[in-house]
């Protein structure tokens, strides 16, 4: 969730909070204190990310379309809602038509998720050791149905 | 611009310190610095004060969510950030702020009276009306919305110049059930309320209550903050202002709900 951007869009700075007064509200000092907590895969898919949206377009020979900054944004806010500290980082690759596939072979699992931007795309994943295949489309806020592959990813059967 | 609903409470004197009203829309590839010189040009006189903060985060709800969990710098930490720019009038009531990917349109209490929502939605509409025709003039591309959030900044402190930091129980109506043993000193306390559409979650409350001091006077107030937020039905402009609608109405009556009858009458409740 992201109560912190709803603090940080507030203009007004006229009150203390005495339980929070010795944490300055300060861009760079909350950017330092994310960047010790956060989690390893964050800082891995980020850069991944910086350098697939440099590429240009035709990056495939193939008339592609460069990458879409609001399809590696909403990336990112995805697996922000679904990774776990220890998930394992996927990997991310770059689609034809501008957006991002984030993939994960491991496990005894497939899953791909394919994201075009904010709230679409779609997914699939096989869980080798069940059988079970599953795919489907991202179109709301309702990410539910990708839980149960992220955490099988997460954990060997 | 829609009438106040008439089964919504309403007070005279509310103690509303800030309500701030934002859409998220696709990233504006091509906004570049130079243009804000272009926008500022035609809003000097309605906001004559510019300024340069840094970028918000991208802000999406999504279920699940963890709670707690740090947003993500993403236009911080990738390129060159464009900054986040205040439009200002002249006393710093009203506030427009733009980035590549928001608009918000924030009242502040000043010396003046709250206006309520109707008026600040109607801003805000100016502001979404303006900066479209000058996007679309410039060649910056359509705005097509993915989010839209309604926020409430409420300071209250009690009619006898008691601190309220120890007597949460006189403000809030649904606090009363935790009295305990002991002398209660202070207390914070947050919630997440998820909302669904055709079965389908898409919107979050966000309701936070903390003790805090008044800079201007050193007072004790606590201030209950409200957020709604969430995924307009489609990309256009009138889903998302439906969805500030919807979340302004969830916020009042919430308000109503959590605050006590004798706080009511302090504020002048009408209905």
């Amino acid at each position: 969730m992201s109560s912190n951007a709803a603090r940080a869009y507030r203009a007004d700075d006229d009150f203390l909070s005495p339980a929070t007064a010795n944490y300055p509200n300060h861009p760079r000092f909350q950017q330092a204190r994310t960047a010790v907590s956060e989690p390893r895969w964050r800082s891995d898919v980020l850069g991944t990310l910086e350098s697939l949206l440099r590429m240009p377009a035709g990056w495939n020979s193939y008339g592609s379309k460069p990458m879409s900054w609001d399809a590696a944004m909403f990336g990112m806010i995805l697996l922000n809602s679904l990774m776990k500290t220890d998930t394992p980082p996927p990997s991310v690759v770059p689609t034809a038509g501008g957006g991002l596939q984030l993939e994960w072979h491991l496990n005894k699992v497939d899953l791909e998720i394919h994201v075009t931007g904010p709230y679409e795309g779609d997914f699939w994943w096989h869980d080798h050791l069940t059988g079970e295949e599953v795919s489907g489309e991202i179109k709301s806020a309702d990410l539910q149905a990708l839980v149960k592959p992220m955490n099988r990813v997460g954990r060997s059967a | 611009m829609p009438n106040r609903p008439l089964d919504l409470p309403d007070y005279d004197r509310p103690p509303v310190n800030e309500v701030v009203l934002g859409v998220q829309f696709g990233s504006l590839a091509a906004l570049k610095t130079p243009h804000i010189g272009f926008l500022w040009k035609r809003w000097r006189d309605r906001y004559p004060v510019v300024s340069e903060q840094p970028p918000l985060e991208p802000a999406f709800e999504t279920f699940p969510s963890v709670v707690g969990e740090p947003g993500i710098l993403f236009e911080s930490l990738i390129g060159v950030p464009f900054p986040r720019v205040w439009f200002e009038s002249e006393d710093g009531s009203d506030l427009c702020q733009i980035q590549k990917d928001r608009l918000i349109h924030n009242w502040r209490k000043r010396e003046n009276a709250y206006p309520h929502y109707e008026y600040v939605r109607g801003l805000l509409v100016d502001d979404l009306r303006n900066f479209g025709e000058f996007a679309q003039e410039e060649g910056l591309g359509e705005l097509v919305f993915n989010q839209a959030e309604v926020s409430y900044i409420n300071t209250i402190d009690l009619p006898d110049g008691r601190s309220p930091h120890a007597a949460l129980d006189e403000v809030l109506s649904t606090w009363r059930q935790f009295s305990l043993e002991g002398e209660i000193e202070d207390t914070t306390f947050r919630a997440r309320y998820r909302f669904k559409r055709d079965e389908v979650p898409y919107a979050r409350l966000h309701v936070a209550v903390t003790p805090a001091v008044r800079r201007a006077d050193g007072k004790h107030i606590i201030k209950l903050e409200m957020t709604f937020r969430g995924k307009p039905e489609n990309d256009s402009q009138d889903a998302a202002l439906a969805l500030l609608d919807v979340g302004r109405g969830v916020i009042v009556r919430s308000f109503d709900k959590m605050t006590s009858p004798e706080m009511h009458q302090v504020w002048g409740r009408k209905q």
